[in-house]
C-alpha cells in the first residue's frame, strides 16, 4: 500500500537540510525552461539521475518511470506532427512523419518532463511532509496554505491507498476483475472509481472536524515540535547546493 | 432531572443512587468542584432530512450530567460510562460536546450543552479542545500528519505550547501506550489497535480536562484494553466512555453509569451491579444473555490451509506460520488473539486477498479436496474488513446489495427481489437510502447483507463486534448462518467468543497457538490464550 512519497533513510540526499534542497529545485527548474539544446536537457537529466540512483538506489527510478510512461508516450507520438520545420528525418512515401525541429522538440520536451519529475520526486522522496512545512514556512508561507500543500500531498496516496482497498472490497464481491475486454474495464473500473470519488467527498468534512478539534484555527501564535538546521550546519547544506547550481546553470547561461 | 434552569445552580443528577448534590456556583467561577463538568439538559438534534432519514430523530429530551472528577476534584469520582447501541445516538452525542456538530454535518439542534458552566453551542472546536478531547470510534478520520510524533505534537503546537516542553509530553505520552520506537512512524501504517493508542496518546498530551472517549476499546486486546482503561482513568481528567458492550473492566472504573437508547437516557446509576440497571442493560442487548452457540445443520465441508508462510515486504518482525488449519463449515469459530498476532493477516491470505509465500489452500467435503488459487479464494470465502466503510462505497444501498449478483449475471428481477429479502433480514432503510449517511450499525448491516448474498462457503468476520452491542452482534452472525455455511469471528471479546461460538482458535505472533471446542474452553489457558482468555 502507498501511504505517502517519502522514504525514510540515511542517504547523503536525506541528509542535507530541505530548505537548500528547495532552493535547488526552483534551479532545477529554471534550468530546464530557459532554452536549451536537447544535449544540454539530456546532461542536466541524466545528472539527476545519477544522483537519484547513486543515493537512494537504482530501484528508486522506477515510481515515477512508472506514473510516467503513458504520458512519455503520447509526448512522443503526438510532438513531432506538429513541428514540420527543419529536414525531413523519418518519410513513407511522400509524407514526412518526422523532421529535424520535430524531433528536437520532442526530445526537449521529453527531457524536460522526465528531468523536472525526477528532480521533484529527488525531493519529496528524502523530505518529510511536516520538514516541508517547516521549510516553507521558513521561507514565509503562511501556516494554513503549508498545511493545504502538505495534505493535498498526503491525500494523492492515500486516494491511492483507497483506490486499491475499494480493488480489495469489488474483488471480494465479484471475484476476479477481468481486465482483458475493453468493455469489461469499464464495467471493472467505473464502480470503483465512483467509489474512490465518494469515499474522497465524505472525507473532507471529517478531515475539516480533525483539523479544527486539534486547534486549526485558533488565532495565538503556533509553535513547532520539529526543528531543522541552524548555523554550520545550514550554510555547509547551502553551500554545497549553491555549487551544484552554479554547475547546472553554467553550460546554458554561459552558452557553454 | 439536571437541576439545569437556575442560571447560577448546577447539580449532580438527583437520580443516582439516591445521592444528589447541589451547589452554587459563583458566576465566572469554573473550577467549583461540586458541579458537573458536562451537563446536558433537554438536548434534541436531528440530521436536516435526507431519503431514507427523514424526521428521524437522533437524540431527543436527553439530559445527563457527568460529575467532575480527576485533577479538579481528586477525592471526586474520575468518570462515567454510557452505554448504548450503534444506532443510539452515542457518536453524534460525542461530536456535539466536541463542538464537531451541528457545525459539520448540519441539522437542528436544541437545548443545552455546558462544559465547565460553559454554553459550547456557540463555541467553534479549537477553542474548545482544552475543555474537551474526543478519541473517536473510526480512528483512521482523527489522523492528520505523517508521523506518529507530530501527530501527537499537532495540538500542542496550535495552544502554542514551547518546544522543549511539547518533546517531553510527546515522548511520555508515546511511551504510556507503548508507542515509543513507532515515533517517525507512518500513522497509517499502524494497526486498529495502535491508531486508538496513538489517539489517548493524543489526549493524554493534550491533557483536556474532559476526555470523550467512543468506543476505544473494541480493537485492543485484555492487556491494552486495561492498560488504555487505566492511562484514561489517570490521566488527571474527567473521562465518559462511550460502550455498545457491557465491559466489568470498564464498569470498574466509572462511578456514572448510564443507558443511551433512542436518542433518550432510559436508565441511570451510580452501582453498575444495580439489578435495575443490569436488567436495563441486558433488555438492550448491552449485556449478554445466555451462551447460545451454533444452530446451523452439520456440514461435512471444510476449508484447510496446509505449510502457510507469509511475510509482508519490508517489516522484518511479524512472519505468519500455520503447520496446519482445517475450518469446517457448519460451525461458528472464533479467532482470538493480542493486537498484532496476524489474525486479520491471516483472514485476508484465506480469502486470497494476500499472497502467501509458501503453503496451499483449499476446499473440500465428502466429494474430496481441491486447492484453489487466491483468485479463487474470493468466490468461495468472504471478508468483512475491521472497517465496514472500507466496503461499502456506492451510492445507493440497492446498488451495494445488487453489485456482486449483476456480476454473477443474475436477472434484474431477481435481483431486486434478493435486495429487498436482504433488506428485510437486516433491517436496512430503504433501497434508496445513501450508505454514507446510514448510522454505524446499519452500515455494518449492509456490509453484512451485500456478503449474504452471494453464497460464500465460508465467511471471515473481522472483529465486526467493533461498536456493536451483544444483540446486535449476534442477530448478524444469526442472519449470516442461514445462509453461509461457515462463519469465523475475529474478536477481543472472549466473553462474546464463548457465547457465539463452537470453536475458539488462540493466535500468537504469527501461530494458532491454541484450539477448542465447547465444552473445553477453558483448556485454552495452558495454551497460550491466558492473555486473551482473561
Amino acid at each position: 500500500m502507498i501511504v505517502e512519497f517519502y522514504r525514510p533513510g540515511d542517504s547523503p540526499l536525506h541528509r542535507l537540510d530541505p530548505r537548500p534542497k528547495i532552493l535547488f529545485l526552483v534551479v532545477v527548474l529554471i534550468a530546464f525552461f530557459l532554452p536549451s539544446a536537447p544535449w544540454v536537457l539530456f546532461l542536466f537529466t541524466a545528472a539527476i539521475v545519477a544522483v537519484i540512483a547513486i543515493t537512494l538506489g537504482p530501484a528508486q527510478l522506477l515510481p515515477p518511470l512508472k506514473t510516467l510512461w503513458p504520458i512519455l508516450i503520447l509526448i512522443f507520438l503526438l510532438t513531432p506532427p506538429f513541428h514540420r520545420g527543419g529536414l525531413p528525418i523519418v518519410r513513407i512515401f511522400d509524407i514526412t512523419l518526422v523532421t529535424s525541429e520535430g524531433l528536437d522538440t520532442t526530445l526537449v520536451l521529453l527531457l524536460r518532463f522526465l528531468g523536472i519529475t525526477f528532480g521533484f520526486f529527488a525531493v519529496v522522496r528524502t523530505v518529510a511532509l511536516d520538514d516541508m512545512v517547516l521549510s516553507l514556512r521558513w521561507f514565509g508561507l503562511p501556516y494554513a496554505a503549508c498545511l493545504v500543500m502538505t495534505i493535498t500531498l498526503r491525500t494523492i496516496p492515500s486516494l491511492a491507498a483507497t483506490w486499491h482497498n475499494v480493488i480489495d472490497a469489488h474483488r471480494l464481491r465479484t471475484g476476479v476483475l477481468d481486465t482483458r475486454r475493453r468493455r469489461r474495464i469499464v464495467e471493472t473500473y467505473l464502480p470503483v472509481l465512483t467509489s474512490v470519488l465518494i469515499e474522497a467527498v465524505k472525507g473532507i468534512p471529517v478531515l475539516a472536524m480533525a483539523l479544527e478539534s486539534r486547534g486549526f484555527g485558533r488565532r495565538n501564535p503556533r509553535t513547532s515540535y520539529a526543528e531543522l538546521k541552524k548555523g554550520r550546519a545550514l550554510l555547509g547544506d547551502m553551500l554545497v547546493l549553491m555549487a551544484a547550481s552554479v554547475a547546472l546553470l553554467w553550460p546554458v547561461l554561459f552558452r557553454w | 432531572m439536571t437541576n439545569m434552569h437556575c442560571p447560577d445552580t448546577i447539580g449532580l443528577d438527583s437520580n443516582q443512587g439516591g445521592r444528589s448534590v447541589v451547589a452554587r456556583r459563583a458566576p465566572g467561577r469554573r473550577d467549583d468542584v461540586d458541579s458537573p463538568i458536562l451537563s446536558i439538559d433537554e438536548l434534541s438534534f436531528r440530521f436536516t432530512a435526507l431519503e431514507g432519514s427523514q424526521g428521524i430523530p437522533v437524540l431527543e429530551g436527553l439530559s445527563l450530567a457527568v460529575p467532575r472528577g480527576g485533577r479538579n476534584a481528586p477525592s471526586a469520582p474520575a468518570g462515567s460510562i454510557l452505554f448504548g447501541r450503534a444506532d443510539s445516538g452515542k457518536t453524534t452525542l460525542a461530536r456535539i460536546v466536541s463542538g464537531l456538530v451541528p457545525r459539520f454535518t448540519g441539522g437542528s439542534l436544541g437545548g443545552k450543552v455546558l462544559i465547565d458552566g460553559r454554553d459550547i453551542r456557540p463555541v467553534p472546536p479549537y477553542e474548545l479542545m482544552q475543555s474537551v478531547g474526543l478519541v473517536s470510534q473510526d480512528s483512521d478520520e482523527q489522523l492528520l500528519t505523517t508521523r506518529c510524533d507530530t501527530e501527537v505534537a499537532f495540538a500542542l503546537e496550535s495552544l502554542g505550547v514551547p518546544r522543549r516542553q511539547m518533546r517531553e509530553r510527546v515522548s511520555e505520552s508515546l511511551q504510556k501506550v507503548g508507542l515509543p520506537d513507532f515515533a517517525a512512524r507512518n500513522p497509517a501504517t499502524l494497526s486498529g489497535g495502535e491508531k486508538k493508542r496513538l489517539l489517548v496518546a493524543c489526549l493524554d498530551a493534550l491533557r483536556p480536562s474532559l476526555w470523550i472517549v467512543d468506543e476505544a476499546l473494541g480493537e485492543l486486546d485484555i492487556e491494552w484494553k486495561t492498560r488504555v482503561l487505566d492511562i484514561i482513568a489517570g490521566a488527571g481528567g474527567t473521562f465518559l466512555l462511550m460502550e455498545s458492550r457491557w465491559s466489568s473492566l470498564a464498569a470498574s472504573r466509572g462511578t456514572s453509569f448510564f443507558l443511551l437508547d433512542q436518542g433518550r437516557i432510559r436508565a441511570r446509576s451510580t452501582d453498575p451491579r444495580e439489578p435495575a440497571f443490569l436488567a436495563a442493560l441486558t433488555d438492550a442487548g448491552i449485556r449478554q444473555g445466555s451462551p447460545r452457540g451454533s444452530r446451523r445443520p452439520a456440514n461435512d465441508g471444510f476449508l484447510r490451509a496446509e505449510g502457510l508462510r507469509f511475510r509482508f515486504d519490508g517489516t522484518g518482525g511479524f512472519a505468519l506460520g500455520i503447520d496446519m488449519l482445517e475450518l469446517h463449515f457448519g460451525e461458528t469459530c472464533a479467532l482470538v488473539g493480542r493486537n498484532g498476532s496476524g489474525k486479520s493477516t491471516l483472514g485476508k491470505i484465506l480469502c486470497g486477498l494476500l499472497r502467501p509465500q509458501a503453503g496451499t489452500i483449499g476446499i473440500g467435503g465428502k466429494w474430496g479436496f481441491k486447492k484453489l488459487r487466491a483468485d479463487e479464494l474470493c468466490t468461495k470465502v468472504g471478508y468483512l474488513f475491521q472497517n465496514p466503510d472500507h466496503q461499502i462505497y456506492l451510492p445507493s444501498v440497492r446498488e451495494e446489495l445488487s453489485l456482486g449478483l449483476r456480476r454473477q449475471r443474475v436477472e434484474r428481477r431477481e435481483i431486486e427481489a434478493r435486495a429487498e429479502e436482504a433488506a428485510r433480514i437486516f433491517e436496512l432503510p430503504n433501497l434508496a437510502a445513501p450508505p454514507a449517511l446510514l448510522s454505524y450499525g446499519a452500515r455494518r448491516r449492509l456490509q453484512a447483507a451485500t456478503f449474504f448474498l452471494l453464497s460464500r462457503d465460508l465467511l471471515i468476520l473481522d472483529e465486526i463486534d467493533s461498536g456493536l452491542s451483544y444483540r446486535e452482534v449476534e442477530s448478524l452472525i444469526d442472519a449470516l448462518a442461514s445462509r453461509v455455511p461457515g462463519i469465523v469471528l475475529i474478536t477481543h471479546d472472549m466473553a462474546l467468543a464463548k457465547a457465539a461460538c463452537d470453536r475458539i482458535l488462540v493466535m500468537d505472533e504469527g501461530r494458532v497457538t491454541g484450539d477448542a471446542r465447547r465444552g473445553r474452553f477453558e483448556s485454552l489457558e495452558g495454551a497460550g490464550g491466558q492473555a486473551v482468555l482473561k
